[in-house]
């Protein structure tokens, strides 16, 4: 829903609400154990969190800018919960659309969750569909994402991204199962494509599945799948249809590990589109390290590597490549800085590097 | 004579001066107070590994060993030292992570924060399926203070200070 549908006059509300939260913002950053919100009536706690962030980039050649400052997304996340074993996650996206040249709203969760038992929980809604790690680890928040931007590989969809970071269907977890600590998700949802209702012109036909453990305290490990059909007609990212029913299969896995002074992330999914009888595979992968040098400062790398193949039904082919040199400064767990130095190669376009300064907080 | 004694007094000098600086490395780790995780008496738990209490103070255990759903606490004037000698973090990174966890759906809520070691005692007595930590020398008859990795509190190989 765009904020223009409600006339002109919402969108100066929206600033002046952005306002009023940016000048809460600077009073709760600087609270290093800043509370949560919570409200209820002794049955129902409701908690309500917050993220923004404000980026700098610079321009310069080959970026196609100039210099200037961004206004991330503003996101509201609640959390609450019903009784012993029903709980709610709402999460919606406040943003500027370049296309729409204006804020829009976006409900990116709504997720009812029923804890079967403290192993196994079933979720119904629109959930981050689980792939891999970034995904679920890190999404809206960036205060709590180790990079100012994540990873191309896991790009939101609307952002070019190749996998489908949202789903809209019914979810079973399992975590923390016997004693190799394994976890699942098997996920039902609505097709790529789909919009959020029953009105679509696809199935409810993609399918992910997901295996995973933590190995230790600080190390997980995980493979994932997912497998969609898309009938004649569906959009594509290109912007055209579908010229024929096409199936997609996507496959990968991760490594992550978080101890007290080192960071790693290796994560990779290989793409495979199926169509009129072609069949094309898109190899991804991304690996970042960090090392906390002292308690608040952790400088990082991170290389990216994502090739959409020729000829894809899906995709417009691509071949991006991105180096990251950065460094993060814990001011809190609530408001993080950090700065990165980027060069980035992409499929017709010549090599760019940028300078890119961001705070990011929590709420 | 007086090059003599001049001599024996920068050699005191030196062996105190060392004495000291041993003396000021040493306290820190002497002068800790051991921290004892304690559950209420009704609980069958005895012992925890080193790794299944990180597991639950870090989220990604919602259970005791033996099963049953586990209620943390934790005292904030300990938990910076708990965070550090237990989980093995700096607090803020837990803190993080509990903020990841919540993000991800995987927990609802932060451990309850206490503020004094009465208000914990309190807890615990309360809910039978609870688990925190308070200064060693505050346990009492009310709680059951278990072992870590096979070593109870006031053992020399205990942990957590």
């Amino acid at each position: 829903m765009s904020f223009a549908d409600s006339g002109s006059v919402v969108p100066n509300r929206l600033l002046r609400a952005l306002a009023c939260c940016a000048i809460a913002l600077a009073a709760t950053a600087s609270r290093a154990a800043a509370q949560d919100h919570e409200m209820g009536d002794g049955e129902v706690k409701t908690v309500l969190h917050g993220f923004t962030d404000v980026t700098y980039l610079t321009g310069g050649s080959n970026t196609g800018r100039t210099s200037a400052f961004g206004l991330g997304q503003f996101d509201l996340y609640i959390t609450s919960r019903v009784s012993d074993r029903l709980s709610f996650l709402g999460e919606t996206v406040f943003e500027f659309d370049d296309e729409a040249g204006e804020f829009v709203v976006d409900v990116e969760r709504v997720v009812a969750q029923y804890a079967l038992t403290d192993h196994l929980r079933l979720d119904a809604g629109k959930v981050h569909t689980p792939l891999g790690y970034w995904n679920n680890a890190y999404h809206h928040g960036l205060v709590m994402q180790p990079t100012i931007e994540r990873p191309q590989l896991v790009q939101f969809e609307d952002d070019g991204g190749p996998l489908p970071i949202h789903t809209v269907g019914i979810q079973l977890s399992g975590r923390d199962i016997s004693e190799a600590h394994l976890g699942f998700d098997v996920l039902l949802g609505n097709a790529l494509g789909n919009r959020p209702t029953t009105d679509n012109r696809n199935e409810a036909a993609s399918v992910t599945l997901a295996v995973h453990s933590q190995i230790t305290s600080s190390l997980r490990v995980g493979l994932s799948g997912y497998h969609d059909a898309l009938r004649t007609g569906t959009p594509t990212p290109r912007g055209d249809s579908l010229a024929a029913p096409m199936t997609q299969t996507i496959g990968g896995g991760f490594l992550a590990f978080f101890a007290d002074r080192a960071e790693a992330v290796l994560e990779g999914h290989a793409v495979s589109n199926r169509s009129a009888g072609r069949s094309t595979n898109s190899p991804n992968w991304f690996g970042y390290a960090g090392v906390r040098i002292v308690p608040r400062v952790v400088p990082y790398v991170m290389h990216e590597d994502v090739r959409l193949s020729d000829n894809d039904p899906y995709f417009e082919a691509d071949r991006f490549t991105r180096e990251t040199l950065g460094i993060r400064f814990e001011h809190t767990p609530r408001s993080v800085l950090k700065a990165e130095l980027r060069s980035k190669d992409r499929r017709s376009f010549d090599r760019a590097t940028e300078l890119a300064l961001q705070l990011a907080l929590a709420f | 004579m007086v090059q003599q004694s001049a001599v024996e007094g920068l050699i005191r000098l030196a062996k105190t001066g060392a004495a000291l600086v041993l003396l000021s490395i040493a306290m820190p780790s002497a002068s800790r107070a051991q921290i004892a995780v304690v559950v209420h008496p009704s609980n069958s738990l005895e012992e925890l590994s080193l790794d299944k209490l990180r597991r639950l103070f870090l989220g990604q255990a919602k259970t005791f060993p033996a099963g049953g759903h586990a209620r943390l606490a934790v005292l904030q004037s300990s938990a910076p030292a708990f965070d550090r000698a237990a989980l093995g973090l700096q607090p803020d990174i837990v803190r993080s992570r509990w903020m990841a966890a919540i993000f991800r759906g995987e927990a609802t809520s932060i451990p309850t924060e206490l503020p004094t070691a009465d208000d914990v005692k309190r807890f615990v007595r309360e809910h039978p399926d609870a688990i925190a930590y308070i200064p060693a020398s505050q346990v009492d008859a009310g709680l059951k203070a278990i072992a870590i990795d096979g070593h109870r509190p006031g053992d020399a190989g205990y942990v957590i200070r």
